[in-house]
């Protein structure tokens, strides 16, 4: 039973590192793509460090050898630069970032048990860092600096390494959480004593009288000199153990000399002290944000479903109250109002807490970048843009994978190789955008290249030669360029390494529809090609319109919805059999009636409500319903997670009654009469 | 002892082993869906979970539409919860492993897929449900 228990902790433990882990990765890759050869390391090469260390502890206290080993490598190389040994140039950023790379491969590897393939180029990389000769990794050495002639016999300096003591001056101030571990500072004392010649003093003046000694409270403070052939690292590795229990400072002479003095300097150099404390506690620093603290999704996400149920509620007081008479502007009206407003916001908040910055997955675009320009032989230069644009996590949980494909896909098949992009006066690096912003209610993601541009007649050729298309059919240019997301189109005529993997850009549409997205393209030969992804906010609530068909009821997304007005029956005319056309605005568009939706005994009921839907692509469809019921906000409840998906309806939904009604799939409708399918890209 | 809560369709009755089975509820009017299978209601709420709802007298005999439903049966199958509509809910009992017969090695059509045994209690014929084998029956 115990040793149940204890493996459960640790693997909770472990979670938490893998987590811990993903942030510093993420951190370490933003820092990196930031640093620039230019304005020099500064204060990112120590956050770098920070990142790289703290993954190291981590993989220490868990046994990953492979993880421990190679960022400690890292960490040496990054030593190197922190220490101004060498200096940030644009090769060394490069193998900063394979680096960093491969240390998201290994912990992948820990985590998941994916593959981990042969890094020994970094490696090596890595290496030549460390035994470079002192003045090949000094760049530029300043010619003062070379030893002269002296008196006619020129001698070249010869480094030999002598074990030469290093002064340390610590400060370690224990906290309540040392003790409470069980852990003492005196072994802290005896594991410092190993490491060199110590004197050790203790202050105690803030200890109180007995009476008002609280035992939760710790009050002595050590100051320690010692004298040790080790550096400062392999004394920090024996206050890591203790992490946050125990506060350590290494300080400079001149603050200890006043210190072991018994006084206090109140104007403390606070910047020095933060510099090395924040080697320590790496997470903590740094960043200048709000407190936040690690909360299960699952709570989260169990929290997003009470206040679903709370939604349905409010239907089902709003449904009762229409049934016992109550008149708007009531009282009770008036009270239930308000109500509505706060849930309204409530759930706005609670959405707000799903959402995450879009960065995390616009900083795994870097890496596929790189991972593709270097096997494609193609420069680029990734520009992101709107990178703490929010979206919901289950959303972006979802984008990862479309987007590695379409980021792949602008370098392999927009972008051209470099001397054509020279000979057609472009600069030699292939300009890749990611952005991302927020338009009416949506989230917008583009990802936008200056390559070549789609090449309509290519498509065209080759729609037709894999049968996607007739021949025969005229197309207009919007039309061509849809066609790449047929299932089964490739532009490119040998299967590429990079994005001809066999998933085509249908699978990239089928993943952003189902999360409730819309792609377009817009595309001009020779400039470049810009997709742009229309996103919900939130897959947790749609507004719509709640109609009557057949005595059932029907939800149909607000977004889809271009106009309600009354049926005249007398309007609509015949084109073929069962098609049917009615007149709208300067236009005629087909119409659907709604009771197609239910199942098949009909009844005969008055068609009085008319509804014009449009899809991302502009087609319009008249939906002729029986009555329009009420316009509303509907918790979206997937079918698939205990059914399957059912073709026509997107999802479901919970009325007031606690009655279940579907939620039309708009594109799935429009589709469904135009038969052919892609008939204009949106604009 | 294992335990099965037994329910009636057609004049037979039916066994579930109890630890599948979440609850059992009124019979409620569901949404049906649109070409789906004649034994499938459609799909219903569930303290705000959408679970579909299949006519287990039609799953037996899709032909007729004998009897009153009264009752649903929820039953959870791994990641799923879904429903069946069932005719009544006699009891639960508590079987002695001996009184578990297999069933007649004869090809018995459809029905035999999801079958897992027959118990024999106190001259009671009770088939007992393969529930994984049900749900893949009705709902792939």
């Amino acid at each position: 039973m115990n040793n149940y228990v204890e493996t459960d902790d640790l693997e909770s433990i472990r979670l938490i590192f893998f987590e811990e882990c993903g942030e510093q990765l993420s951190l370490l890759e933003e820092e990196l793509s930031s640093l620039d050869a230019a304005t020099g390391p500064g204060e990112k090469i120590n956050t770098i460090f920070r990142a790289v260390h703290s993954i190291k502890g981590g993989a220490g206290a868990f046994g990953m050898e492979k993880l421990v080993r190679f960022s400690h490598l890292f960490e040496a190389v990054l030593e190197k630069f922190r220490g101004g040994e060498c200096t940030v140039d644009q090769a060394a950023i490069a193998t900063f970032l394979k680096a960093a790379d491969v240390l998201t491969d290994i912990v992948a590897f820990y985590r998941d048990g994916t593959d981990l393939s042969v890094q020994d180029d970094v490696v090596e990389e890595l290496d030549r860092y460390i035994n470079v000769p002192e003045a090949l990794s000094k760049s530029p050495v300043s010619v003062e600096e070379l030893p002269e002639d002296i008196e006619g016999i020129s001698f070249t300096p010869i480094k030999i390494d002598l074990p030469k003591k290093e002064k340390f001056l610590l400060e370690i101030t224990p906290r309540i959480g040392l003790y409470e571990s069980g852990d003492d500072i005196r072994n802290i004392l005896s594991f410092l004593e190993k490491k060199g010649e110590m004197e050790v003093e203790i202050h105690c003046d803030d200890l109180p009288n007995i009476e008002e000694f609280n035992v939760n409270k710790t009050y002595s403070t050590w100051n320690i000199v010692i004298f040790s052939n080790e550096n400062k690292n392999s004394l920090e590795e024996i206050f890591e153990w203790s992490g946050d229990n125990i506060k350590v400072e290494f300080l400079e002479e001149k603050h200890v000399s006043c210190k072991l003095a018994g006084k206090i300097p109140n104007n403390f150099d606070k910047n020095k002290v933060d510099e090395f404390s924040g080697a320590q506690k790496p997470s903590r620093d740094s960043r200048k944000e709000n407190p936040t603290i690690r909360v299960d999704t699952k709570r989260v996400d169990k929290l997003v479903d009470l206040l679903s149920e709370l939604v349905i509620n409010q239907g089902a007081i709003r449904s009762q109250m229409k049934v016992n008479d109550i008149r708007p502007g009531s009282a009770l009206d008036i009270v239930i109002s308000e109500l509505d407003q706060l849930t309204h916001e409530l759930q706005e908040n609670v959405m707000a807490m799903r959402a995450h910055p879009i960065k995390t997955v616009f900083q795994r675009m870097g890496r596929i970048v790189r991972e593709t320009s270097r096997v494609s032989g193609k420069d680029v230069i990734l520009h992101l843009e709107g990178e703490d644009t929010e979206v919901d996590r289950s959303i972006l949980e979802k984008l990862s994978d479309p987007l590695t494909h379409m980021v792949r896909n602008a370098i392999d098949h927009g972008l051209e190789s470099t001397h054509l992009r020279v000979a057609a006066g472009k600069p030699a690096e292939g300009q890749l955008s990611l952005r991302a912003f927020h338009r009416s209610g949506r989230i917008i993601i583009e990802i936008e290249d200056d390559g070549a541009g789609l090449n309509c007649e290519k498509i065209h050729q080759k729609a037709i030669s894999k049968g996607i298309i007739n021949n025969s059919i005229l197309m207009e240019k919007e039309e061509i360029q849809n066609l790449i997301f047929e299932p089964g189109f490739s532009t490119v005529e040998n299967v590429s390494d990079l994005s001809g993997r066999g998933v085509g850009m249908d699978v990239v549409r089928k993943s952003i529809s189902e999360i409730g997205g819309r792609i377009s393209i817009l595309t001009e030969e020779d400039k470049g090609t810009l997709f742009s992804i229309s996103l919900p906010l939130t897959l947790a609530v749609v507004e719509g319109l709640i109609f009557r068909t057949q005595k059932q009821n029907f939800i149909v997304p607000v977004s889809g919805v271009v106009e309600a007005f009354l049926f005249q029956e007398s309007k609509k005319f015949k084109i073929s059999e069962d098609v049917w056309g009615y007149p709208y605005r300067d236009e005629y568009i087909p119409i659907i009636n709604s009771e197609n939706l239910t199942e098949k005994n009909k009844i005969e009921t008055k068609n009085n409500s008319c509804l014009i839907i449009e899809n991302e692509k502009k087609e319009k469809i008249a939906l002729i319903v029986d009555e329009i019921i009420d316009q509303s906000r509907f918790v979206v409840k997937s079918i698939e997670k205990n059914y399957k998906k059912i073709s026509g309806f997107s999802s479901a939904t919970i009325l007031g009654d606690g009655g279940v009604a579907l939620i039309v799939d708009v594109d799935f409708l429009i589709e469904s009469v135009s038969g052919k399918k892609n008939v204009r890209a949106a604009k | 002892m294992p335990k099965v809560l037994v329910f009636t369709t057609y004049d037979q009755e039916y066994a579930i082993d109890i630890g599948a089975v979440r609850e059992i509820r009124n019979w409620v009017q569901a949404t049906p869906i649109p070409s789906s299978p004649s034994f499938m209601e459609g799909i219903i709420n569930i303290r705000g979970t959408v679970i579909p709802l299949v006519d287990f007298c039609k799953k037996i005999n899709p032909s007729s539409d004998n009897g009153e439903k009264k009752a649903m049966v929820i039953i959870e199958n791994g990641e799923k919860t879904v429903s069946f509509s069932v005719n009544n809910v006699s009891d639960i009992i508590d079987y002695d492993e001996n009184s578990r017969k297999n069933l007649p090695d004869v090809s018995q059509g459809d029905v035999s897929t999801f079958l897992e045994g027959i118990l024999s209690i106190e001259g009671r014929v009770i088939f007992i449900l393969d529930i994984p084998n049900l749900i893949k029956e009705c709902f792939h």
